[in-house]
């Protein structure tokens, strides 16, 4: 079943056009990175998709209903999560939730804000007044808020940025439990690669205003033909750096390392080559393109 | 203690004076709560303070309403005050707080919003004006009640205007972000002197007796010194009032539903987180 579907959606402002004509849909249970660089029109699709900017053309339906007609039925079922938002700071952990368990008509509020704490790791924290929060427990608050009404669908706006690794490790477990117990929907996005490579079914990929690329993340990693060889050099640096340029590698050295940037086809070359020119290493080590990759290129090609 | 002073003033770097000043001074025609201060509310006071004064030159001799009028006008002045402010600063205070967004993402319409701000104000309002009553009471023997039950229609009404100028001022707002935040303590002002609220229209110069024909606060005022001064009630300035009231409601709700959309539209809305 489609949970949200998004049909030539465009956003003009003035003459400046920063989400041109997409169109995409996502699955329920389905975790979809939203990825581009800056600019992209990824936090102007996020804020249609939220009825915070109305587009200037085309549609949005989620739960199979058009959004802009269904707009406080579909919300009561979405939550939104962003590193750029924070609470009243006048407000305590728990009153900050309250509000919004209120707003979402959620059925036996405190019981599902106590529940929520326990899972984010968040009780003891319940009466501390938001205005003391570290940067880490605001956006823990904020995904306490963002899943307070146990939404259908949740759209995620970098959540992890300012958080400590095993604070950002235990979120990324909690939405795949998530979506595992509640089949909860994400729409997440996220600079970090790795969060997506592993949170990720499927990535959309946008850079000035179009989807470019929409596939796993495995997927885009292979549109990427360039593997990193890695070497750290015993003997025969200068030697190594003048075979790759010869054969018309990239090539770049830093202290003892030597890295050469080739097709994975031509590994093999490289390899039989530096053997026949006597160089010798201690360490090699072959790094296939990732997401990172992808998306480096996209953004400065493109540009 | 001279020589140290000496050395302090010597000490000083006046290119890093310079470049503080400069900061303020390449700012300062850029923000409105600046401007404010600098000439909005020097003129404000001299408006009302000489107005006042006029007032009391040429109304030598019946002093003994004066305390009544002021302070009932103080009090009444509340009403509008306070609701507009209470309405303006309610979303100023989302924004501040950077929870807008999640406000706005939430099932909340605009209107959910605009009513709790209602709500909120006249809840508030009738805890600041009970304790006024029991000040003005307790300090100056003064008795609000004296006005009778005419007194509900008016606080009604007043209470009305500063809610339409809260929807306007946050209409405002909505559309054109945080540099015209100023507005939401200083704009209501605007309606002061032309409301009579310490003086009658009638001591005001002509052009400002033409302004204070169409605004709803001045016919309450006036009601309320007819009140005080005959005994009577001025029924066809309370209709008036009434019915002003009632248009300027209209254009405000037509006006916030305006600027909401256009916020929408341009993406305004975004620039509060």
């Amino acid at each position: 079943m489609e949970i949200l579907t998004v049909k030539d959606l465009t956003k003009k402002f003035g003459k400046y056009t920063a989400v041109n004509n997409i169109s995409f849909s996502i699955k329920e249970g389905e975790i979809v990175g939203l990825l581009g660089p800056n600019g992209a029109g990824k936090t102007t699709t996020i804020a249609m998709l939220l009825g915070i900017i109305s587009p200037s053309s085309g549609s949005i339906s989620v739960f199979g209903l058009p959004f802009a007609e269904n707009r406080e039925t579909i919300l009561k079922e979405m939550n939104y999560s962003s590193a750029y938002i924070k609470a009243p700071w006048r407000l305590t952990v728990w009153e900050h939730l309250y509000v919004f368990a209120l707003m979402y008509e959620v059925p036996h509020p405190k019981e599902r804000i106590q529940e929520v704490l326990r899972i984010f790791n968040f009780t003891k924290q319940k009466d501390v007044l938001n205005g003391d929060l570290s940067s880490g427990n605001m956006a823990r608050l904020n995904l306490c808020k963002a899943f307070i009404n146990q939404p259908r669908l949740v759209l995620l706006d970098e959540p992890t940025s300012s958080l400590d690794p095993d604070v950002a490790d235990q979120v990324r477990q909690f939405i795949k439990l998530s979506r595992e117990k509640y089949k909860t929907t994400v729409l997440i996005t996220s600079h970090n690669m790795a969060e997506i490579e592993e949170l990720c079914d499927r990535v959309i990929f946008m850079n000035h205003g179009k989807i470019i690329a929409e596939d796993t993340p495995e997927g885009l990693s292979r549109k990427i033909k360039k593997t990193h060889v890695r070497f750290m050099m015993k003997d025969g640096t200068k030697r190594t750096i003048q075979f790759a340029r010869e054969a018309g590698f990239t090539v770049s050295a830093k202290d003892r390392y030597v890295v050469v940037e080739v097709d994975e086809e031509d590994v093999a070359y490289l390899l039989a080559g530096l053997a026949e020119k006597g160089v010798s290493y201690d360490q090699i080590s072959i790094d296939k393109p990732t997401l990172n990759d992808f998306f480096i290129e996209e953004a400065r090609e493109k540009h | 203690m001279i020589s140290l002073l000496r050395r302090r003033v010597k000490s000083i770097n006046f290119h890093r004076v310079w470049a503080v000043m400069m900061r303020h001074l390449m700012s300062w025609p850029r923000s409105l709560e600046r401007l404010a201060d600098s000439f909005w509310w020097p003129t404000f006071n001299l408006l009302i303070w000489g107005l006042v004064t006029t007032y009391l030159q040429q109304a030598a001799g019946s002093y003994q309403f004066f305390i009544s009028l002021f302070l009932g006008g103080v009090i009444m002045w509340v009403f509008v005050y306070r609701a507009q402010e209470e309405i303006g600063v309610l979303l100023l205070q989302e924004a501040w707080d950077r929870n807008l967004l999640s406000m706005f993402s939430s099932p909340l319409t605009i209107w959910e919003f605009t009513v709790a701000a209602f709500l909120l104000s006249i809840l508030k309002l009738v805890i600041s004006v009970l304790w006024m009553i029991m000040l003005a009471y307790f300090l100056f023997q003064f008795n609000l009640f004296r006005y009778g039950l005419v007194l509900i229609p008016y606080a009604a009404l007043l209470l009305m205007s500063g809610g339409i100028m809260g929807m306007i001022i946050n209409s405002l707002i909505i559309r054109f972000g945080y540099r015209i935040q100023v507005f939401a303590w200083t704009l209501i002002l605007i309606l002061q002197p032309f409301s009579g609220v310490f003086y009658p229209i009638s001591s005001l110069p002509f052009w400002m007796q033409q302004v204070a024909k169409v605004l709803p606060t001045s016919y309450v005022f006036e009601g309320m010194r007819t009140t005080l001064r005959e005994g009577r009630i001025d029924y066809s300035g309370l209709i008036t009032s009434a019915a002003l009231s009632c248009l300027y409601f209209v254009f405000a709700v037509w006006f916030f539903a305006w600027s909401f959309r256009k916020a929408r539209e341009s993406g305004a809305l975004m620039k509060f987180s």
